[in-house]
Order: C-alpha cells, then sequence, then structure tokens
C-alpha cells in the first residue's frame, strides 16, 4: 500500500506492506539513523518524532503514520562538509553530544538526541530531572547516562542563547593540598623502571569536566579531543554493519531448540524448502562437520573446540537447528516454521552443581570434539596452581574465615545485536561484514569451518553499536557465510533482542569459594580460592575466564601463601564467554564481600586493612608466576600502584569518615522503614595479556600533510580510534582532525587481536606510537634536507613536529604539507610511511576503591544505589572524557549485576526474562550519582605513561552495594544480584533469629 | 507480518461496521504497544489491522461531575489533563515517554499482568464502560468487565469507545510498587479510593494490579474499612485482608509469596497516605 507523509520537512510516499514496522519501512528507505534495539518498544533506539511527538517506531505501522510528520535524527542538523555547498550548522544537541563525549558507541545517539530534540522543543529550560525522565525509555549500555544528560543541559543553554565553557576548563577540581602533591622536580619523569618510587599526582573531577594536566606538555595526548567518528554518529550516518544495502540480499534465520538438550532424530526441510522465496535451509547434513571455538582468541585458541556450525544434537534451549535464507523476513520466519524436527529429549543439567555427579548426562559425548578436560565429568577445564603452603599457613593463622559467593548470569546487551552481512565479492572471496571485536581472529577461525583459505575471506568491522566481550565471539559469522556459500547470495543476519538472551553468550556465573588465614595484626597469611564455573553449553573462554578470576583476585591482596582450584563445568543452558572483566568481576564479588565479613568479624577498619594487606610498588605480581592464560607464566613487578592515594579520593569523595559508623546518618529523617549504608571494594584488573596480545597499526602521509592511520584494533565504541589518533597526532604535530583512521578491515589495515583484555589503548597505542615515530623520523629526514638546502644545515634529529610543521632549532620550518609534496613529487620521491606493531612482556595492572551508598527499604527490601564513586589509578589518561566514560559506563553495568540483573530459567531450561522489561538493566532515571576521579602514575612501559581504564569498573559496584547493604540493614547477601525479594527474605529471617 | 490489510476509519461507527464484517480476523490496535511487540515476536500474526486513531475517540472532556474519556486517548494526554491527579499519576507511571505518547487508556484495558496499571486505577474510581457495536451500546461497571485472565465481557462485535469516570468524593492514593522506581513491571500496584466523614469510612474502594488475573478489587479489604475508624489497627487489618484475598503469581518480576506480602505493605502505605 502507499502511504503520504511528511518525512523530515518534505512530503514523501512511501510503498509499504500493511503489516510493516515504520522502523522497517524508514531502513528499507534508507534512513539508517533510526536504529534496531528490539522488537518491543522497550529500548528506544527507534525514536521518531511523530507529529513532534517521540514515539517507538518499531512498534508502531509504517500505515499509521499516513499523513502525519515524521522527523528522524537525519532531519535534525544540517549536512556537514558538502564541498563548494558548505557546511549547514548542527543541531545544537548534536553539538554537545559530540563536545561532552555523550557519545561512546553512538548506537543510542539517534534515539536520545530525537527524544532529547523533543524536550527541547516543549520545555526550553528543563530540571536534570526532567531531561533524565524523558531520556528514560532510551537505553544506553555504554555511558551510564552522565554524559548525555549533560550534553542535554548543555544544549538547552546553548539554545537559549547562553554561553557555555569549553569543556576543557569547566569545573576543574585541584589536588587537594599535602597529601598527593607531586614533586616538582617530578613533572612527568616517569619514576625508574624496577622500583617506581610509589609518587603519584592527581586530578579529581567529576565528568564531563575533567581537568587536562598542563604540565605535561603535551599537546593532544591528556585533553579531552572529541572522538573521530562522534561527527558521523551524532547524525546517524550509515556506519553500522547493518546500515547498507545490496541487490539481491537475502535475510538469514536460525531455528532454535525448543529443548535443553536433545538429539535430532528426524529432520525434514522439503516443505520450508518448497516455500516460494526460500533459497537455502542448511540442517547439520548440509554442510561440513568441524569442530572449532567461537572463542576470538589468539592461536592456537586455548578454548576447547567444541562447537559445530550445525549438530544432530542441541544443547541448549536456543541452540541451532536448522538456518535458512530467503528473500524477506516473513518467508524466512514462515520456512522456519514449516521445519519439521522430532526431537529425542535428553535428561538435562540446568546446575553447574550436579555437572560432575557420576549420574550426570554427558553434554560434549561427541567424539571429534577437542581440548575438553574430562568429558565424561562434563568438566570443560581444569586449573590448579599454589604458592607457598596455605595448608600451613591456616594452621598458624589465628583466624580462618570461610564463605561462598555466587555471581549470577547475565548479559552485557549491547543495544545493538549481533548483525553480519556475507557476499562473494567480484574475485570470488568471501566478504563478512560484522559487528566483532575480533575480525582478525574471525578469519583465521571461519577459514577450517568454511573450507576456505584465510586469503579468500576479508571480515570487515564497521561502527559497532557496543560488545563488551559478547563480541569477541565468533557467533554468527559462520552461518551466514554458510548461507551465502549455499545461495551465491548476498546474506543479512541480525538477532533479535530475544535470540540476543537466548542464543548469544553471558557472564561465566560461578560458586567461589574463599577460605583466608588472618593474624591478629589483620595480616591475610594465606588465601585460598575454588572456583564451579558454569560455562554452558560451550567451553568458550572457560578456561581463560576462570584463570583470569584467580590471576587478578588471588593477587591484590597479596598473601605469601596462595591456592586456586577452578572447576568449568557444562550445563544445559546458553554459553558463557568473554564478558567485560573476564571472570574478574566474579572474582571481587566474592573477593571482597568476604573481605567486608572478615573485616567486620574481627572487627578490623575496612580501609586500613584493605590497604595493609594490598599489593604494593615493588611487589612481584604473585599470580604471574603461575598462571597466564595457561601458557607460560613470567614473573610481573607491579611498577605504578596508586591504590593507597585511590582509597583517600575516593573516601573524601563519598564522605567516608562522615558516614561510616556514624548512627545518625544511616537513618533517613521523617522515614524510620528506610536505612542508609556506606560500602566499600578495591579491586585490579589486568592491562593485556603479556607475551601475548600483538597489535599493529600504520601510517601513510598524504599531498596535504594528513594522515592514513590504520589500525587493526577495533572501536567498539570505546573511543580507542581517538584515543590512538590523539597519541599519533602528539609525536606527529598536527591536530587529531588531520588523521583519517580506520579501524578495521583484514584487506587493508595490519593486524591486531582485537579488543579484549583491556588492551587497546597501551597494545595498539603503543604500536601507534612505534609507526608514528618512524613517520617522524622520516618526515625529518625530509625537513632536515628542505631546510639545510635554503640556509644552515639542520640534522634531523634537530627537528621537532609540531603545528603541522616541522622546526629547526633557530625558528625555520617547513609545513607537513611541504614535507608531503616534496617527498612525493619533489626529490628523493618515495612514501613517507611506517608499520608498529608491539607485544607487551608486562600486564601492569589498574587498580581502584570502588565506593557506594545505598538506601534500603526494610519493609519491602528495595534497594536504592544513591552514588558510586571510583578512585581509578591507571596510569596516565590519554583523553579524561573518554577514560571517564569507560568508568561511568562500566561501574553502571557493574552495578546492574550488583542488584537487578539476572537471566532467570524455568525448570525446563527456558530463559522467562529474554526482554528488557524484565531483565532491567539501568536507565537515565534510576542511575546513581556517578563520580570518576583519575589517580595519575606514570607507567613507563604504556604509550605516554598510560595502563588500561576499559574493564576495571566492572569489578567494583557489584560488592561495594553489598557491603553497602550489610552496613545499612546487617543482612549478608552472598548471591547477587540483590534483588529486593532476596533481601527482604534475609530481613525476615534476620528479625526471627 | 502477515497482515494483508489496515484500515483507518473515520469514525466509531465505520470502526464497529468494520468489526463487524470482518469479525476474529480483524485485530484492534490502538497504542498498538501492547499488539505490536507480539506480532514482532510472532507470537500474533493478524490478517487484518483496524487503527483507531482517527476514529474519533482521543478526548478528556469534564461533564456533570464525571470525567469522560475516549478509549483512543493517550497516556501522555492524560498525564496533561488535569482532572483527576490520581489518574495523571497512574498513566505517568506507565512506560517511558515515548510509550505514553503511543499507549492508550482503552489499550491499557487488555494489558495482562503484571500490565493495567491505569485500569486499577480505574477500578478504584468505580469507572464505566461504553461499549458500542453496529448493533447498539450498552454501559457496564469496570468492575463487570473483566471475567477471567485475558478475558473480558467484551463481544467480538463491540469496541469499548469511552470510560466515565466520576470524579472521586472522597481521598485517594496511588502506589505502584516496582523492582524500580518508575517505568517498570509491576509488582503490586494499589489504587485507594476512600469516602471519609472525620476519621470514619463511609465508603471505600481498594484495587490491587499485578496479584491477579486482571485488576481486583480487594473487596474483604473494602468491607473491613467500610463503617471503621480510619487508625492504624483498621489499616493493618484491611491490609492484611487485602494480602490475604488477592490472587499473586509468581513471574520474573517477583514471586507469588513476595508480592502477597507486598500487598500488605503497599495497602497499608496508600491508606495511611490518605488518613494523614
Ligand atoms: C516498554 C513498555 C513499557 C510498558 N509499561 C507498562 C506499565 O508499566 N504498565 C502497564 O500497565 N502497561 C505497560 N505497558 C503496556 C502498554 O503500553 C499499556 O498497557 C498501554 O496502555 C496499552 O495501550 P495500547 O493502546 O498501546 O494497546 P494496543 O496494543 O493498541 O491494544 C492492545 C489490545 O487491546 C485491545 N483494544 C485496545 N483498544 C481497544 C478498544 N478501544 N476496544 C476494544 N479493544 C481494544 C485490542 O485487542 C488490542 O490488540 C508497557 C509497554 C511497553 C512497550
Ligand atoms: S524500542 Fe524500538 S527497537 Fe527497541
Ligand atoms: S553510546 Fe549508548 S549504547 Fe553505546
Amino acid at each position: 500500500m502507499k502511504i503520504n507523509f511528511q518525512l523530515n520537512g518534505e512530503d514523501v510516499t512511501f510503498d509499504v506492506a500493511p503489516g510493516q514496522t515504520l522502523l522497517s519501512a524508514l531502513r528499507a528507505h534508507g534512513l539508517f539513523g533510526v536504529k534496531h534495539g528490539c522488537d518491543t518498544g522497550e529500548c528506544g533506539a527507534c525514536a521518531v518524532l511523530i507529529d513532534g511527538t517521540p514515539m517507538n517506531s518499531c512498534v508502531m505501522l509504517a500505515a499509521q503514520v499516513a499523513g502525519r510528520s515524521v522527523t528522524t535524527i537525519e532531519g535534525v542538523g544540517g549536512e556537514q562538509m558538502r564541498g563548494w555547498r558548505g557546511s549547514e550548522p548542527l543541531h545544537a544537541l548534536q553539538t554537545a553530544f559530540v563536545e561532552t563525549g555523550a557519545i561512546q558507541c553512538g548506537y543510542c545517539t539517534p534515539g536520545m538526541i530525537i527524544t532529547a530534540k523533543a524536550l527541547l522543543d516543549r520545555e526550553p529550560n528543563p530540571s536534570e530531572e526532567q531531561v533524565r525522565e524523558a531520556l528514560s525509555g532510551v537505553l544506553c549500555r555504554c555511558t551510564g547516562y552522565l554524559k548525555p544528560v549533560q550534553a542535554v543541559l548543555r544544549a538547552a543553554a546553548i539554545l537559549r542563547g547562553e554561553e557555555v565553557p569549553p569543556i576543557s576548563q569547566e569545573g576543574a577540581i585541584p589536588a587537594p593540598p599535602g597529601l598527593f602533591e607531586r614533586p616538582e622536580r617530578e613533572a612527568f619523569e616517569p619514576p625508574v623502571m624496577g622500583r617506581g618510587d610509589g609518587q603519584t599526582l592527581v586530578k579529581t573531577t567529576p565528568m564531563p569536566t575533567m581537568i587536562v594536566t598542563e604540565e605535561k606538555q603535551l599537546r593532544h595526548v591528556g585533553k579531552p579531543e572529541p572522538k573521530v567518528d562522534a561527527l558521523k554518529l551524532v547524525q546517524g550516518k550509515p556506519a553500522f554493519t547493518d546500515d547498507m544495502e545490496m541487490r539481491g540480499m537475502l535475510v538469514g534465520k536460525i531455528l532454535h531448540s525448543p529443548y535443553a538438550h536433545a538429539r535430532i532424530k528426524h529432520i525434514d526441510v522439503s516443505k520450508a524448502r518448497a516455500l516460494p522465496g526460500v533459497h537455502a535451509v542448511l540442517t547439520y547434513k548440509d554442510i561440513p562437520r568441524v569442530a572449532f571455538t567461537t572463542a576470538g582468541q589468539s592461536d592456537p585458541e586455548p578454548s576447547p573446540h567444541d562447537n559445530f556450525s550445525l549438530d544432530n544434537k542441541v544443547r541448549f534451549v536456543g541452540d541451532r537447528v536448522a538456518a535458512v535464507a530467503a528473500e524477506t523476513e516473513e518467508i524466512a520466519l514462515k520456512a522456519l516454521d514449516l521445519i519439521e524436527v522430532e526431537y529425542e529429549v535428553l535428561p538435562a543439567v540446568l546446575d553447574p552443581r550436579e555437572s560432575m555427579k557420576p549420574d550426570a548426562p554427558v553434554i560434549h559425548d561427541e567424539e571429534d570434539s577437542d581440548g575438553i578436560a574430562d568429558r565424561e565429568r562434563n568438566l570443560a577445564a581444569v586449573i590448579e596452581w599454589q604458592l607457598g603452603d596455605v595448608e600451613k599457613a591456616f594452621e598458624q593463622a589465628d583466624h580462618i574465615i570461610e564463605g561462598t559467593y555466587y555471581s549470577p548470569k547475565v548479559q552485557a546487551t549491547p543495544i545493538e545485536p549481533h548483525v553480519v552481512v556475507t557476499w562473494w565479492d567480484e574475485d570470488d572471496r568471501l566478504v563478512i561484514r560484522t559487528s566483532t571485536q575480533v575480525p582478525f581472529h574471525a578469519r583465521r577461525i571461519l577459514a577450517p569451518v568454511l573450507g576456505l583459505p584465510e586469503k579468500r575471506i576479508r571480515v570487515i568491522k564497521p561502527r559497532i553499536g557496543g560488545g563488551f566481550g559478547v563480541k569477541q565471539e565468533v557467533l554468527i559469522e559462520d552461518i551466514c557465510a554458510h548461507l551465502t556459500i549455499a545461495t551465491g547470495r548476498p546474506v543479512r543476519m541480525e538477532y533479535s533482542r530475544e535470540e540476543e538472551f537466548t542464543a548469544a553468550r553471558t557472564r561465566h556465573p560461578m560458586y567461589i569459594t574463599i577460605r583466608t588465614g588472618v593474624m591478629n595484626d589483620g595480616t591475610i597469611v594465606a588465601n585460598e580460592m575454588y572456583i564451579l564455573s558454569d560455562t554452558g553449553a560451550s567451553g568458550t573462554h572457560g578456561m581463560t575466564v576462570a584463570g583470569n578470576t584467580g590471576h587478578k583476585a588471588m593477587s591484590l591482596y597479596n598473601a605469601p601463601n596462595l591456592k586456586f582450584h577452578a572447576d568449568v563445568v557444562y550445563t544445559n543452558r546458553v554459553p558463557a564467554g568473554a564478558y567485560r572483566g573476564y571472570g574478574v568481576p566474579q572474582g571481587f564479588w566474592a573477593l571482597e564481600v568476604h573481605t567486608d565479613r572478615i573485616v567486620r568479624e574481627l572487627g578490623f577498619d575496612p580501609l586500613e586493612f584493605r590497604l595493609k594487606n594490598a599489593i604494593k610498588v615493588g611487589d612481584e605480581h604473585p599470580v604471574s608466576k603461575v598462571w597466564n592464560e595457561g601458557r607460560d607464566a613470567v614473573p610481573e613487578i607491579i611498577e605504578t600502584c596508586g591504590l593507597p592515594e585511590c582509597a583517600d579520593q575516593g573516601a573524601a569523595a563519598i564522605r567516608w569518615y562522615e558516614r561510616y559508623n556514624n548512627p545518625e546518618w544511616h537513618q533517613v529523617p521523617g522515614k524510620p522503614h528506610l536505612r542508609r549504608g556506606i560500602g566499600v571494594a578495591f579491586v585490579m584488573q589486568g592491562t593485556a595479556i603479556p607475551n601475548l596480545d600483538m597489535g599493529a597499526a600504520s601510517i601513510k602521509m598524504n599531498d596535504d600533510g594528513s594522515f592514513n592511520l590504520l589500525v587493526g584494533a577495533t572501536d567498539l565504541g570505546t573511543g580507542s580510534d581517538t584515543v590512538l589518533t590523539q597519541m599519533a597526532a602528539e609525536i606527529l604535530g598536527c591536530p587529531p582532525e588531520d588523521f583519517i583512521t580506520y579501524s578495521s578491515d583484514t584487506d587493508f589495515t595490519p593486524f591486531d587481536k582485537g579488543a579484549y583484555a583491556s588492551s587497546t589503548t597501551y597494545i595498539s597505542g603503543r604500536a601507534t606510537v612505534i609507526a608514528a615515530e618512524k613517520v617522524a623520523e622520516q618526515i625529518k629526514e625530509v625537513a632536515a634536507r628542505m631546510l639545510s638546502a635554503e640556509g644552515e644545515a639542520v640534522e634531523p634529529e634537530q627537528i621537532t613536529l609540531h603545528d603541522r610543521a616541522a622546526w629547526a632549532p633557530d625558528g625555520r620550518s617547513v609545513t607537513l604539507r611541504e614535507v608531503a609534496l616534496n617527498s612525493l613529487h619533489h626529490e628523493h620521491q618515495r612514501q613517507i610511511m611506517a608499520v608498529g606493531s608491539y607485544v607487551s612482556p608486562l600486564s601492569p595492572p589498574p587498580f581502584a576503591a570502588q565506593y557506594a551508598t545505598v538506601t534500603v527499604d526494610t519493609e519491602t527490601g528495595q534497594i536504592t544505589v544513591d552514588e558510586l564513586v571510583m578512585a581509578v589509578e591507571a596510569g596516565v589518561i590519554i583523553n579524561p572524557v573518554t577514560a571517564s566514560g569507560q568508568i561511568e559506563g562500566g561501574m553502571v553495568q557493574a552495578a546492574g549485576y550488583g542488584v537487578c540483573e539476572e537471566l532467570a530459567y524455568d525448570e525446563n531450561g527456558r530463559i522467562v526474562n529474554p526482554r528488557f522489561g524484565p531483565y532491567w538493566i539501568f536507565r537515565a532515571d534510576d542511575v546513581p550519582d556517578l563520580t570518576t576521579i583519575f589517580i595519575e602514575t606514570y607507567e613507563e612501559s604504556g604509550p605516554f605513561g598510560a595502563k588500561a581504564v576499559a574493564e576495571i569498573p566492572l569489578d567494583g559496584a557489584g560488592p561495594a552495594i553489598a557491603n553497602a547493604v550489610y552496613d545499612a540493614v546487617g543482612v549478608r547477601i552472598t548471591d547477587a544480584p540483590l534483588y529486593p525479594e532476596k533481601v527482604w527474605r534475609a530481613l525476615q529471617a534476620m528479625k526471627q533469629s | 507480518m502477515t497482515t494483508r490489510e489496515y484500515f483507518l476509519p473515520r469514525s466509531l461507527d465505520e470502526a464497529v461496521g468494520l468489526l463487524a464484517e470482518h469479525g476474529p480476523s480483524l485485530l484492534v490496535m490502538s497504542g498498538g504497544t501492547l499488539a505490536m511487540p507480539l506480532i514482532n515476536e510472532g507470537v500474533s500474526m493478524p490478517e487484518m489491522v483496524m487503527g483507531l486513531r482517527r476514529a474519533g475517540l482521543s478526548y478528556l472532556e469534564r461533564v456533570n461531575g464525571s470525567l469522560i474519556v475516549g478509549a483512543a486517548t493517550t497516556l501522555s494526554q492524560v498525564v496533561g489533563f488535569e482532572a483527576i491527579p490520581v489518574l495523571q499519576e497512574a498513566a505517568y507511571n506507565i512506560g517511558g515517554w515515548a510509550i505514553r505518547n503511543m499507549g492508550t487508556v482503552g489499550g491499557n484495558l487488555f494489558a495482562p499482568p503484571p500490565g493495567g496499571d491505569f485500569a486499577v486505577a480505574l477500578l478504584a474510581l468505580d469507572a464505566q464502560l461504553k461499549l458500542v457495536s453496529a448493533r447498539g451500546e450498552r454501559t457496564l461497571p469496570l468492575a463487570e468487565f473483566y471475567t477471567g485472565f485475558m478475558t473480558t465481557a467484551l463481544e467480538p462485535d463491540e469496541l469499548v469507545a469511552e470510560i466515565r469516570v466520576p470524579v472521586p468524593a472522597g481521598r485517594t492514593a496511588y502506589l505502584k510498587y516496582g523492582r524500580r522506581h518508575t517505568n517498570t513491571p509491576a509488582v503490586v500496584t494499589v489504587a485507594a479510593h476512600l469516602v471519609l466523614n472525620g476519621k470514619k469510612v463511609e465508603d471505600a474502594r481498594l484495587a490491587l494490579n499485578a496479584v491477579g488475573p486482571h485488576p481486583i478489587r480487594a473487596t474483604q479489604a473494602e468491607a473491613l474499612l467500610t463503617g471503621s475508624t480510619l487508625d492504624e489497627e483498621t489499616i493493618a487489618a484491611a491490609a492484611a485482608a487485602a494480602a490475604e484475598e488477592c490472587e499473586p503469581f509468581t513471574d520474573p518480576i517477583a514471586s507469588a509469596w513476595y508480592r502477597r506480602r507486598m500487598v500488605n505493605v503497599f495497602v497499608r502505605r496508600a491508606l495511611s497516605q490518605i488518613a494523614q
């Protein structure tokens, strides 16, 4: 049917199907700025304005907008950089979103801006609360909402005609006197490698008002540079995987298993194949059987090869049974309905505590999977190590405290679901355009699965709408590629939100038992940890995640005697995999709740006890001696550690000393049923996998003195492209805008292991620095020659690069453009270009102190998280805006597993809350107050002194909240999340006893 | 997506005519916020869809001590119309802004629990529904509209055209308890309307949502309240009675066990709010 309406101010006619959603119709007409994040009206990614009012286009029929006016992100601001036509102004909201760092992956940005526009059109002077309320229907998994809310308030001020301060100068807070004064003489002189003196400096700022460190004398590093991809994202440009069209493109869909464990006895696809418009129906009978792992890790992958593109057995509700490619989604879905399957239903294991029992059904009984520790016992992997003598130490300890803690099965929920497009190119090479964190691993892992050599596969990673680890998985690329091979046509496959919950990957749920030996003076003499990790139906990341749990959580309190054992078991649940933090949040959930118990039971001060036992500068990282992802372990020394300063700065920001042990503060005046509490957790992470993670970058100079920066590193919204560009800009003496930064494409960019293990700034950053330094050298050679020809001789080493020019000591200069033209066209012609790659022997840990305050309703058990303060020491901060964005968003995700997120199962192994309504992730109107503090140190091994910030914010909020709840009402919950019902039951139990 | 046809009738007459003509293969869509997710997930596959937006059913009017609300009035329209504060509050407690701009008052009557957070307020205010078909029209108290889980007294050829809400004579309270503070599926929602003479309760309406197959009245608690003095003791007894008589269920939001206990807490809080 034809509908007439007004679209972004112009009259248009669309031909739509009567049942077509407005979202689908708009995207089909090229309005790719309207995003898909669910199908149920619950995420707001698809928000558009209908007659000026925000509505969700996924729950609206296109037919309903006949005669109305529709505004999408494409209609909000003017077009940019259109050559001689010139740019038109962006909307103030767009500018503010770019400036404040409100954009991380940018996938939620169109929905946010459209909604905010409707608000500001009605209310030019909104309160923060109004902004939060208005945005509450638009979910963002990256930012923690602090910066988007700031952006809207800033835009409102701009639109009111007020002057807004530049971001770099807003509200800078000077370091408090005394404690952390950095000796003048040490202005960014790195401490001596090997034994740093632990000196630190402080930049305490609530964002987006983080200050720059003028002391650094750096032009771009350490500055809140706007993200290099922000402009396109803020305009809703077609930057994401699915934002493209191809002639003849088919839609791929998967038939998922309704049973937790079953054998396919009989499968008949003839009716599905006969349906007009269906181009392929694949079952295990149709494709080669190749065992592989979906875990995107370096070769050889340490995860078991226990996965098949399609199998004759299903191992969880949601597992693959068959795949279909058809001309439309509707036909594909109909075809799935027509597939007849007869299952032999097998007994299932849904509780990891049952997995190893003798009578438990064997989940991976197939013979051709590889790398499973003990398939008869459903044991995917086992880890065991010991340092010192734990048993002896326990004998001598004054106190032994033991406890078991559970961390839940949670999902990363990037707002962009998994999505992939595959096609054969003109050279008969298979192109895979996919939302992945690991393009290079994906190519290598897929090659044998598809029966193609790597050289005939090209993986393109466009902009990614969030990943958080769940896209460190080769999840649906294989099946989409099989469909392209089967049909010869381009195929597009996108997960629905329900599939994202039921058939992607989750965090590994773990039961962690800790036994700690403590002396009367508060010294920890021994720590023993046992982990039962539930890897679900596949062992993807199973061993390495559990290993990482021990690597970090057993190192923080650096006891001389340590013992660790992990059993990673299979269950018939959706596989667990990588999720930001990679086992460490589970470890610190257990360790820091456990530590709070020790402190309370033995009467220690929570901060003093922790600091007394915590690892320090100059200490050996204990677990580095025995564990490195199952590879050779190489001992490492802690060179930088600002934990004491983090503790103090965080305590000051949350007013710890006024509140802890202060009965009055714990009351809420006039509300006797409410109690306040305050809690803390100390955490550490890692920075890359030592001696393994490799990243590379190439830099090429262009005629105009601009550069192509090609990085294999995969920016998934974190801002790594920006940070890498800042580093290159610093070295090459030109602004970030002179870089055409591109990541990543296996055909064009050098190798990078991908975005995981908090490694991009550190590893890919160092690679970029190396490449930039080589290019700088080449530029200086040319410049020296040019300058010497015109006057006094200059040596290349004497030349400095800044302000887009190469400078001789006497003040003469040639511009980078002149250098480029000279080198490309005039004399001694050559391409100025270099590649850098880097692998680190070290993994210097960042440290943080996480504080939380809560209010507990004792009549209901409901918890409100009031404040989260995280003081982080992660070396030098390359970009305070993107770095604090990581902390804010990460803390909010962590608060999620602390209080409200968990996949709920029924007795048949079905997930009963695969939707954003009942699976609660925080929204703009219910996030706590967030404060980020960076304590800078100079990590000699890192580029410009940097360590990592990406994962550490996931580690502390959960336990800090649980400890705050204990502080408030005296109930100790050891199994996250702290649902109201759970807290209430505990409160009742406490009353009774 | 199997939908063959979309109708956008220009009047109520036309709408009920289409309904009479096509019967159950025609899906009535008001705001679509309940119907569309089910269609997108393949749970519902209507052959034909009829939108109500142009059928002249979006209006709010005050007439002779009552508020008259067209069934296709959006929740946002209710939030912005100052006549009965408790209704504004109930509407505001549903969804986020975009959902309230789409979702309608009529549609909320059909929201399966724990949905129905607007309907529960209507129940406490003794709302009357005007049901219209090609055969004629009839009026039905909302209390008689619900017949069971996802079933109503609506005939297949009927539409809910209008809702008449008497402006409350007494005091009202509305409390929605969810795991988060707003825009959340309910653990329990309580709507109360008490006519007081001094401290004496002359008439009591207590409605609960998310603790039964549809929004329900807590009739035993109402009986207990009527004629009593509204003091702490009465409130506690009424809360206990409501907790006793409700029929909670377990879902991913809360267990039946917990819901029952929370009915006690929130009925008490609602009544205490009125008593203050
Ligand atoms: C993200 C999200 C959050 C939500 N939160 C809440 C919440 O907190 N509380 C809550 O109660 N609900 C909630 N809902 C559900 C829903 O939005 C509301 O209940 C809303 O009021 C439904 O109205 P609608 O007009 O959109 O219904 P529709 O989808 O248009 O209607 C649903 C069905 O009701 C019938 N119907 C509708 N109008 C009529 C009529 N006039 N005559 C006859 N039959 C009719 C039709 O069979 C129709 O298919 C939420 C929904 C979403 C997507
Ligand atoms: S709300 Fe429409 S895509 Fe999620
Ligand atoms: S920036 Fe909001 S979802 Fe990524």
